[in-house]
């Protein structure tokens, strides 16, 4: 096994959180975030597909969805930056004995509204929602959405049936959009006793041309919103990109100038609601960047138009993938923008994708990029 | 009495045993299981599926059979029967098209049981299996020539420490 090195944080320090095929790593730097600290591989051999840091109440605990295709599933926590992990003797992510259906693997994690701060959420595929409301102790599958009528209907993608993408509203914490490859957008208003699809004008390129606006059913690969507007959405699908400025009941198409519409990360300025990052792929038969340039693309108002970013990325043979969860923001001001390949380079950015710097190659193909600022 | 061999990463979750005794007389494979999990809580879930059934990628060894089958648990026991439990192997394949140690079959390798080999050698081979499934290597793309260090700093991490990282050892 490879020697494992860990990093430091203090209050203030940007932390990486790198998911990869074959293990994860962890990213440190002070506000700068020039010069970052590498720590890891943690669960080498594992691929880990979500990682979170919790600071809410006081906690300093990262979670890591550990996945395995001999060993299964399961939540692993650190309560001192990844030099300790926990393996439960009794994996935590279960459907149900009744359930007609097992675990394959877990997906995402994510925090729940402000005032629940023991809350966290899990999406799983085959798709379904886990909630925990200690803090991870204890975890159940969120039975309005695994009871839907529509689910026996919804279709693996390319990575999966999968539930992939879990937004919860702060301003309402009874509603939540979730995304799943391939269901499409669901919201619930009602704290998840029932859900709705939400996609029209979403486009299902996959369908014939007479059924490609289905009420369910899309491959969406990513929705986000802003904190501040929380009622306008943004969602990169598999072919087509979007906006919704009405809760995602209606969605337009806002794919004006980019290379190609089709792609799988996309992420919000933190500090502008019309500020948005993605970085498209050629195509879904040809899943790298277009012309072999590594761009990322910015619209700053709100998909109207879009500019490419290229200062600092490799702008001739990159063959890159960024996947759905690759592309991370942290939250400070100008945001840091971080993004991982599938060839395993990691870059980011300190001024909000204007200039680009390489943070780490050779590493395992990345599928998952978070961040976190240390409190 | 019944035996139950397991690999490397199961020991995990039995004190570091690889060989389990269980001295009642189990009637059929799932009994047998059984008693493993209530010695060794942890390796269930390692093993079994919420729904009990056998995950995908684990092969049961009865003696020198390979039971992959839906009735994997109902199995019968005889006296004095081996368990072998490993994780399969898929891809790793050499040129032939054959495992190092095993045949592919439907996309699966499967291992040789304890029996068939003595325990030096299947313990040696049976290592190269797993190591070669932890460090399987994946396609690398040839490094385009003009793709060089201006614009990525150096191709390993261990390297890439010295020039832009700092390394904390634990």
């Amino acid at each position: 096994m490879p020697e494992i090195n860990h990093v430091d944080a203090n209050s203030d320090d940007v932390v990486l959180l790198v998911g990869t095929m074959k293990g994860a790593f962890l990213f440190s730097s002070n506000k700068a975030r020039t010069d970052w600290t590498v720590g890891g591989p943690y669960f080498p051999g594992r691929a880990i597909y979500a990682l979170i840091h919790d600071q809410r109440k006081g906690r300093n605990r990262l979670w890591a969805a550990v996945n395995s295709p001999h060993w299964g599933s399961y939540l692993s926590s650190s309560e001192d930056l990844g030099r300790k992990w926990t393996e439960p003797e009794a994996y935590n992510i279960k459907f149900p004995e009744n359930a007609d259906t097992s675990l394959k693997q877990i997906w995402q994690i994510e925090e729940g509204h402000a005032d629940d701060p023991d809350t966290l959420f899990c999406g799983v595929e085959p798709a379904a929602l886990f909630r925990s409301d200690d803090a991870g102790e204890s975890w159940s599958l969120v039975n309005g959405l695994f009871d839907h009528p529509h689910r026996p209907q919804w279709q693996p993608g390319g990575g999966g049936l999968c539930l992939h993408t879990i937004l919860q509203d702060p301003t309402n914490k009874q509603r939540m959009h979730i995304a799943i490859s391939t269901g499409g957008v669901y919201r619930t208003d009602d704290g998840g006793k029932t859900w709705n699809a939400r996609n029209v004008g979403v486009r299902a390129q996959f369908l014939p041309p007479d059924q490609r606006y289905p009420e369910f059913g899309q491959c969406v690969h990513k929705i986000v919103s802003h904190p501040s507007n929380p009622s306008r959405l943004f969602l990169q699908n598999h072919w087509g990109l979007y906006r919704s400025d009405d809760g995602a009941d209606t969605w337009t198409d806002i794919a004006n100038g980019v290379p190609s519409d089709f792609g799988f990360a996309l992420e919000i300025d933190p500090n502008d609601a019309d500020t948005v990052f993605i970085v498209p792929l050629e195509s879904d038969e040809f899943r790298c960047t277009p012309e072999a340039k590594l761009r990322v693309y910015r619209t700053r108002n709100a998909g109207e138009s879009w500019e490419p970013l290229e200062n600092g990325l490799p702008q001739e043979n990159a063959f890159e993938t960024i996947l759905r969860d690759g592309m991370s923001s942290d939250g400070l001001n100008p945001a840091g923008l971080y993004f991982g390949t599938r060839n395993g380079k990691l870059f980011g950015s300190n001024d909000a994708g204007e200039s680009w710097q390489a943070i780490a190659e050779g590493l395992p193909p990345i599928v998952c990029v978070k961040t976190s600022v240390i409190i | 009495m019944i035996t139950i061999n397991i690999s490397g990463f199961l020991t995990d979750f039995t004190g570091g045993r690889s060989v389990i005794t269980i001295d009642a007389s189990p009637a059929t494979i799932g009994d047998a299981l059984s008693q493993l999990w209530q010695m060794y809580p942890g390796v269930r879930d390692r093993v079994l599926t919420e729904r009990g059934e056998i995950r995908r990628h684990v092969n049961i060894f009865l003696d020198d059979e390979n039971i992959r089958r839906k009735e994997l648990l109902e199995t019968e026991l005889p006296e004095s029967s081996e368990i072998t439990i490993l994780p399969s192997v898929s891809g790793g394949l050499n040129s032939e098209g054959t495992s190092r140690i095993g045949t592919i079959v439907n996309g699966l390798m499967f291992t040789l049981p304890r029996k068939s080999l003595p325990g030096d050698v299947y313990d040696a081979l049976s290592q190269r299996v797993l190591d070669s499934n932890s460090n399987r290597t994946r396609y690398e793309a040839p490094a385009p020539a003009n793709l060089t260090n201006e614009l990525l700093p150096q191709p390993s991490i261990t390297e890439h420490t010295t020039h832009h990282l700092k390394s904390n050892k634990s």
